[in-house]
């Protein structure tokens, strides 16, 4: 299964499970999802540490919120909106700071590891919510309805930002 | 001619309906201005897919405390409180909280390491347990042999008795016939 596909079936059982109180539970969902959450947020913020305790703090948010979760079967939509409100407010406290650059251009034939760190360098290139958009359709596989969801944006929105997203990475990584 | 510039993202994701989607690669086909979009648009997602998915360094692991449950004196004093909070018509609609410990696991490093074989070791316990049998049979067999070397001592010693008994009897009866015959000979 790719990460980021839905699970509505079993995702449902387990939630329903945990507001009847097997609060236990929520520990299947959090093994079900780390992965997936914690690759978006180290994409979007760009420090590994970071990304983890970010991703501690978007499970413990969804957990104390879950009863406020209207639908379901909507639940990594959901997770993923929560994803998205945490890592924002990282990047809004974090605005005006400057990073140091840790790796230089490398050239010539790439390793998984440079891929990696090239592609992880040039999203960090490119502007929040444009970074968020590739991030959500390249690596989590979402469909461009939950991304609209996720932002709070039209799909037209969506679409004209991984467009420019692309752009920008293409000029970057060739 | 319809050109598909704003259909692109979804005719790669394959998110088009199955009409939409069949009129695009016709038109793909026959557009080199569309066909060279798709094709950067690709290259740079296959650039984008190169990079391996990332692994959490540590897993996360939620304990949750357990509710305590209501002492002896707790259950008689809960429903005098309760009658007291209706009569004076206060309601607390407080939230029930569950505390959260938090507890971070670390990953177990799953990569079996190779032990050395102390072979040594393993002639040295083998020796020994060999000595400890060897040891007991020997044993066993000494006080085996010692409970026969009693028995035939007994059984050498009953025969001495019946020998010397008999070599009595015999010379008693030698003697007897001695007599008899001494008694019994007319020419003496």
């Amino acid at each position: 299964m790719k990460p980021g596909r839905l699970k509505p079936l079993d995702d449902r059982k387990i939630v329903e499970r945990v507001l009847k109180g097997d609060t236990e539970a929520f520990n299947l969902l959090v093994r079900q999802w780390e992965k997936p959450i914690y690759s978006f947020i180290v994409r979007m913020i760009g420090d590994r540490d970071e990304a983890m305790d970010l991703c501690q703090e978007a499970f413990m948010k969804a957990y104390r919120e879950l009863g406020t979760l209207k639908d379901l079967d909507r639940f990594s939509s959901w997770l993923y909106r929560i994803a998205h409100n945490t890592c924002f407010s990282k990047l809004r406290k974090d605005q005006g700071k400057t990073f140091v650059e840790l790796e230089p251009e490398s050239h010539g034939s790439r390793t998984p590891i440079d891929s990696r760190l090239a592609v992880e360098k040039a999203l960090q290139h490119l502007p929040d919510d444009q970074r968020e958009v590739v991030v959500l359709k390249v690596f989590q596989s979402l469909k461009f309805e939950e991304i609209a969801a996720i932002q709070g944006a039209p799909v037209s929105t969506v679409k004209s930002r991984l467009y420019m997203g692309f752009e920008k990475l293409r000029s970057i990584l060739s | 001619m319809t050109h598909i510039t704003d259909k692109i993202a979804d005719f790669v994701f394959q998110e088009l309906p199955p009409q939409e989607l069949s009129q695009a690669e016709e038109h793909i086909g026959k557009c080199s201005a569309c066909r060279k979009q798709v094709e950067e648009f690709q290259a740079t997602l296959s650039m984008l897919k190169a990079s391996p998915d990332i692994e959490p360094p540590r897993k996360i692991c939620f304990e949750f405390e357990k509710p305590r449950a209501a002492s002896w004196l707790w259950r008689w004093v809960a429903p005098m409180a309760a009658s007291a909070a209706v009569a004076l018509a206060v309601v607390s609609f407080a939230p029930r909280q569950v505390r959260i410990v938090e507890r971070v696991v670390e990953q177990p490093v799953t990569q079996p390491t190779a032990q050395p074989i102390d072979y040594q070791r393993i002639i040295n316990e083998l020796r020994t347990s060999e000595q400890v049998w060897l040891e007991n049979e020997l044993q066993k067999r000494d006080a085996s042999q010692g409970k026969d070397v009693q028995r035939l001592r007994g059984e050498l010693a009953a025969l001495d008795f019946y020998q010397h008994r008999l070599q009595r009897e015999t010379w008693e009866n030698a003697r007897d016939v001695q007599l008899l015959a001494a008694k019994t000979d007319p020419g003496k």
